[in-house]
């Protein structure tokens, strides 16, 4: 057995303690329809009450919505800090939504800064290393992954990539869209579809302005469906933003931020909600990342996994990228197959953020100066690497646990 | 029962070329009784299916049925009555199928019951679809939907074109998901496509649900508009009765009484919510007028206020997607009927 403290951010800014083995099932970590972590929390998880006496040998989960409150929790714990320098336990931390804070940067950036800058003595990097913690005993695990596994040498704890996004949505797949989604899939081969491409962005950034900016200069909105900010929740003020497109989900702000609704649907709540009408209705996804900058001689270059690709996934899409390089190459690494030469990924090698940018416009560009004829024989010919990804975002969640058990039974 | 089918003259080994009331042909073939019949099954625009001259060289001891496909347009029935009428006169045991309600009776001295064109298999699809559709309604409850309207216009016919500039000229285009001449492709500029592919055309009893549920109200352009008052009739095919299964409400143009006869046959209309005074208009140029008039009405409700709107008619929504099988059962019991008396 292993014995685990969880510790959980309940959006107050402070931490509960979970003791109920049922309570572990709360869409952060733990997240049903996998049943190998269902095995596993069911028969090897030992739940600890933080208020009694710890073990010697301990995990705790510190599940939380930013950085700046797990680490105000962590610096007033002085016994945990004991445990941690005396290799007594290890803290596995993380944020709900990763590292990318509101204006699209991440907290890695705080890494490379001077000591006296106000971010740089409110990072792990210096709690770990005020503390004078063991690496291994300290884990960030977040929605980005970092390029090169070298640059963990550069940290003071490790890094883990933990796929939040990608097991929460494949959770909802299965709770929800399976099969629906393959049926509908298979019978829309009777029919053309009227749009080329499908676009929804909630949050405005500034690459989804120029995309809209493009699409408009360009004549290209009347080829797809694109709803732009209107499905936000409070983060547009003053009409700051145009609005495109009309609003398509029936949310209920009272509860969104509770992160339910009325029903206890998941698939409710606008960050997991697909408008399965829309795409069935378009042939590809326009989709935008949440980071789009890249600075090409950052220290830690990393790419941050939103929920959008796994969303096309779902609905078996193509996806056009308008977001980080190397994503796509890097989901060909996680066992998923691209759109080459169907849709030229050549832009996802591209560092530079203009260039990139123009090249995801040509292909925009190109795919939709074809025909519906065209687009038709174009969308049935990549019928394979659909069903294949459609798939293997299940097989990937199960090997994405595995993976996230094995460091839970890593020894200290 | 010993029974043979005729299909273009000629007899049929089986239905697979037979595109409605197949289930049906297959329980009158197992229907338990001594008795012979001929079915003759006739496409009224296909001169070839024109059987009565082999009929009067046949045997008169056997039952004869004439079994319409397909809608009988007033001058071709002018042209069928008085040779039916002759079959009856020379004493043939003839009943007649026919899918067009003859709002004034039917003059004809025989037996006429009223089949259904397509609906059968647009109730095997909707069966078929069955959890699809429970989803997609599921769905519906948490989606705003794109369209105000879907109206299919394959064939050009007046009335589709009617509509069409209706809508152009009124710039709602914005407003519907519309089809039109979409039967026919690379005629560049003529035509609206929306789901019909050039490779596959014959798709009218599949249902497209994604596009069935991206818009809230059917404007469906019946397969005729034409209908007098001396001889008022009504055609409802599957277009309609598609909208059933999708839960879609609908405005029809089509015939005058198409609302009315649907009422009789155990349909809901939507009377409390659209005005469907258009339906007992005779005159074409006004019924027309009201339905557009009512389209430019519901056309000025935001998405919001057409999705209260929707969600308003569910009930009878409901009623109208299990109505049709109940509808195909008892128009069946009707016609096996004949084959027991």
């Amino acid at each position: 057995m292993i014995d685990i403290i969880y510790m959980k951010d309940c959006n107050d800014g402070k931490f509960i303690n979970i003791k109920e083995l049922a309570e572990v099932w709360d869409n952060s970590y733990f997240m049903k329809g996998f049943k190998n972590i269902e095995d596993f929390v069911s028969n090897e998880i030992n739940l600890l009450d933080i208020n009694e006496n710890w073990s010697d040998n301990f995990i705790m989960i510190l599940d939380g919505d930013n950085i700046e409150v797990i680490l105000e929790y962590l610096e007033f714990q002085k016994t945990l800090i004991s445990y941690l320098h005396d290799n007594k336990c290890r803290v596995i931390v993380t944020t709900k939504e990763g590292g990318v804070n509101e204006d699209g940067y991440t907290y890695y950036e705080f890494e490379g800064m001077s000591p006296d800058h106000e971010y740089a003595q409110r990072s792990l990097d210096h709690y770990v290393q005020i503390n004078k913690i063991p690496k291994g005993n300290v884990v960030w695990m977040s929605p980005e992954y970092l390029i090169d596994n070298e640059q963990q040498k550069d940290f003071s704890f490790n890094q883990r990539f933990f796929n939040k996004w990608e097991l929460q949505l494949d959770s909802i797949k299965q709770k929800y869209y399976h099969p629906h989604m393959l049926d509908i899939f298979k019978k829309g081969k009777n029919f053309s579809r009227p749009k080329h491409f499908y676009s929804v962005s909630s949050s405005p950034r500034g690459h989804r302005l120029d995309l809209i900016n493009f699409l408009k200069d360009n004549d290209l909105l009347r080829y797809g469906n694109a709803t732009f900010f209107s499905n936000v929740h409070g983060e547009i003020e003053n009409n700051e933003f145009e609005i495109l497109g009309g609003r398509d989900f029936k949310f209920d702000s009272e509860y969104y931020w509770e992160g339910r609704d009325k029903t206890g649907d998941l698939s409710y709540l606008p960050t997991y909600a697909i408008n399965i009408t829309q795409c069935f209705n378009s042939y590809f996804h326009l989709l935008t990342g949440s980071v789009y900058e890249t600075d090409e001689n950052c220290k830690f270059p990393f790419i941050f996994f939103n929920e959008k690709i796994w969303k096309a996934m779902i609905t078996l899409q193509p996806f056009v990228f308008l977001g980080q390089p190397n994503t796509i190459s890097m989901l060909k690494r996680f066992g998923f197959k691209t759109f080459h030469p169907f849709i030229n990924e050549d832009y996802d090698k591209e560092l530079n953020n203009e260039k990139r940018k123009l090249l995801v416009y040509d292909e925009i560009k190109r795919l939709c100066s074809m025909s519906i004829e065209e687009m038709d024989k174009w969308f049935w010919d990549m019928e394979d690497i659909l069903i294949h990804n459609y798939n293997r975002l299940t097989e990937y969640g199960y090997e994405h646990y595995d993976e996230f058990i094995a460091l839970l039974k890593e020894k200290l | 029962m010993k029974v043979t089918f005729y299909f273009n003259n000629k007899i049929l080994n089986n239905f697979n070329e037979i595109w409605t009331n197949r289930i049906l042909f297959e329980k009158i073939q197992e229907l338990d009784s001594s008795s012979t019949c001929d079915i003759f099954l006739i496409r009224p625009s296909y001169e070839n299916d024109s059987p009565f001259e082999i009929i009067k060289s046949m045997d008169k001891t056997k039952k004869i049925i004439l079994w319409y496909m397909d809608t009988l347009s007033e001058e071709l029935y002018g042209l069928h009555q008085p040779k039916i009428e002759e079959l009856c006169k020379l004493e043939y045991d003839v009943s007649v199928i026919i899918p067009d309600f003859h709002l004034n009776g039917y003059d004809l001295s025989c037996k006429v019951l009223n089949n259904y064109s397509m609906a059968d298999c647009i109730l095997e699809q909707q069966k078929i679809d069955k959890k699809l559709i429970k989803y997609f309604n599921k769905n519906s409850e948490k989606l705003y939907r794109q369209k105000h309207f879907l109206s299919f216009n394959g064939n050009i016919k007046p009335h589709r074109i009617d509509l069409l500039s209706f809508v152009l000229k009124n710039k709602l285009l914005p407003k519907f998901d519309i089809s039109f001449n979409s039967h026919f492709w690379n005629q560049a500029g003529q035509s609206l496509h929306l789901d019909l592919k050039s490779t596959s055309r014959y798709t009218s009893t599949k249902l497209n649900l994604p596009l069935y549920y991206n818009s809230y109200i059917d404007v469906v352009t019946m397969a005729s508009s034409h209908s007098t008052e001396d001889f008022p009739r009504v055609y409802i095919d599957e277009k309609l009765y598609k909208s059933f299964a999708c839960m879609k409400p609908f405005l029809i143009i089509g015939q005058h009484k198409t609302l009315e006869t649907l009422k009789k046959l155990g349909f809901k209309t939507f009377s409390e919510w659209i005005d469907e005074s258009y339906d007992t208009e005779i005159d074409y140029e006004v019924r027309m007028s009201k339905i557009h008039n009512e389209i430019k009405r519901i056309s000025n409700f935001s998405i919001k206020e057409m999705d209260e709107l929707y969600f308003n008619m569910k009930t009878i929504l409901l009623h109208n997607s299990s109505q049709l099988g109940i509808h195909i059962h008892k128009t069946d019991k009707k016609i096996l009927g004949i084959f027991n008396d």
